[in-house]
């Protein structure tokens, strides 16, 4: 029993990672417009483990549902990249994101404060 | 990490645009292209893996094609990209319907036969390969009311059920893990990575 401790924190983590990698994308392309490796980078060197092919079909989605917008830049050095923007309704839809966020954040710091 | 050759990455490609065929070719190509411009810099820095962070071409293709082809349908106003998208969400259910419902049931099945087996020295003359008096195939298994049949097989069905039904829940139990071991890998292909780097993280820390 004590070893399968290990390996459902690793799938606790990885079900947390997937209802908020949308909100971590969005809150890094709030911050700065950037191409799908880029964002990948920045997410990796936040310790967020994101595997090189998470991250297109998250941002497809967020493309078709109006949140980010895309534009094709070529580069003086290299190839073109496909960069990323927040769209008004993207932007709107962050700030509730971060709303609901640390509002069930305080909720769960709450539970567990009372609970020690 | 596997390291993928410009080779492998080109193959990929090939193999992700024809998996997005339902989609529409603006999106298709903007989608390839995204990607080729992610493999080449990967390319570049010597650290393209992509069966482990990328699964099968055509696995990753469906990852898009799905909700892709049902958002296009529906903003375009075209019936047969419409038709085209909602088939293709028809097709998993499909899938559950025609394939693992039934190797569910002959599993069902397998469960049975090993039960009626042992179960002939308890219910003797219920149960075994039965004949009517005509001489004609009547029942293979159990039988509530055997009348005038005649039960061939005697203590030998027992065998004959249990071997039987071991072997047929064994063959449906495999096909369906096979099933459910493809699925499982289609849906986590991206956590995967994550969760075999925190195993090793644990490894080294112990």
């Amino acid at each position: 029993m004590q070893d399968n401790v290990p390996t459902e924190i690793i799938s606790w983590k990885s079900q947390l990672k997937k209802g908020t990698l949308e909100l971590a994308i969005l809150a890094l392309l709030d911050a700065k417009v950037s191409y799908g490796l880029e964002l990948l980078e920045r997410l990796n060197e936040l310790n967020l483990d994101v595997s090189d092919g998470s991250i297109y079909p998250l941002l497809a989605r967020l493309r078709s549902e109006g949140k980010v917008t895309t534009q094709w830049v070529d580069e003086d050095v290299g190839h073109a990249h496909k960069y990323y923007s927040l769209t008004p309704n993207g932007r709107q839809f962050l700030r509730r994101l971060v709303a609901a966020w640390h509002e069930y954040t305080e909720a769960i710091d709450g539970v567990i404060k009372k609970a020690h | 990490m596997n390291k993928s050759s410009r080779t492998e990455a080109e193959d990929f490609l090939r193999r992700f645009r024809r998996g997005l065929d339902a989609l529409p070719a603006d999106i298709r190509e903007d989608l390839v292209g995204e990607l080729r411009s992610h493999f080449e810099e990967r390319l570049g820095e010597d650290r393209l893996d992509l069966p482990g962070s990328f699964g099968s071409a055509e696995d990753y293709a469906s990852r898009f094609v799905d909700a892709q082809a049902l958002r296009a349908a529906t903003t375009r106003d075209n019936p047969i990209k419409l038709i085209a998208a909602l088939l293709g969400r028809v097709k998993a259910t499909a899938f559950v319907i025609f394939v693992v419902l039934p190797l569910a049931v002959l599993e069902i099945i397998g469960l049975a036969l090993i039960v009626i087996g042992f179960s002939k020295p308890f219910s003797n003359s219920h149960i075994g390969l039965f004949f009517g008096a005509d001489g004609r195939f009547r029942a293979l298994g159990w039988v509530s009311d055997p009348g005038s049949m005649r039960e061939m097989l005697g203590y030998a069905v027992m065998p004959v059920f249990i071997f039987s039904g071991l072997l047929l829940f064994w063959l449906c139990n495999r096909l369906l893990l096979r099933i459910a071991r493809r699925e499982l890998a289609l849906i986590a292909s991206g956590p995967v990575k994550f969760l075999k780097s925190q195993l090793s993280k644990g490894d080294a820390s112990t």
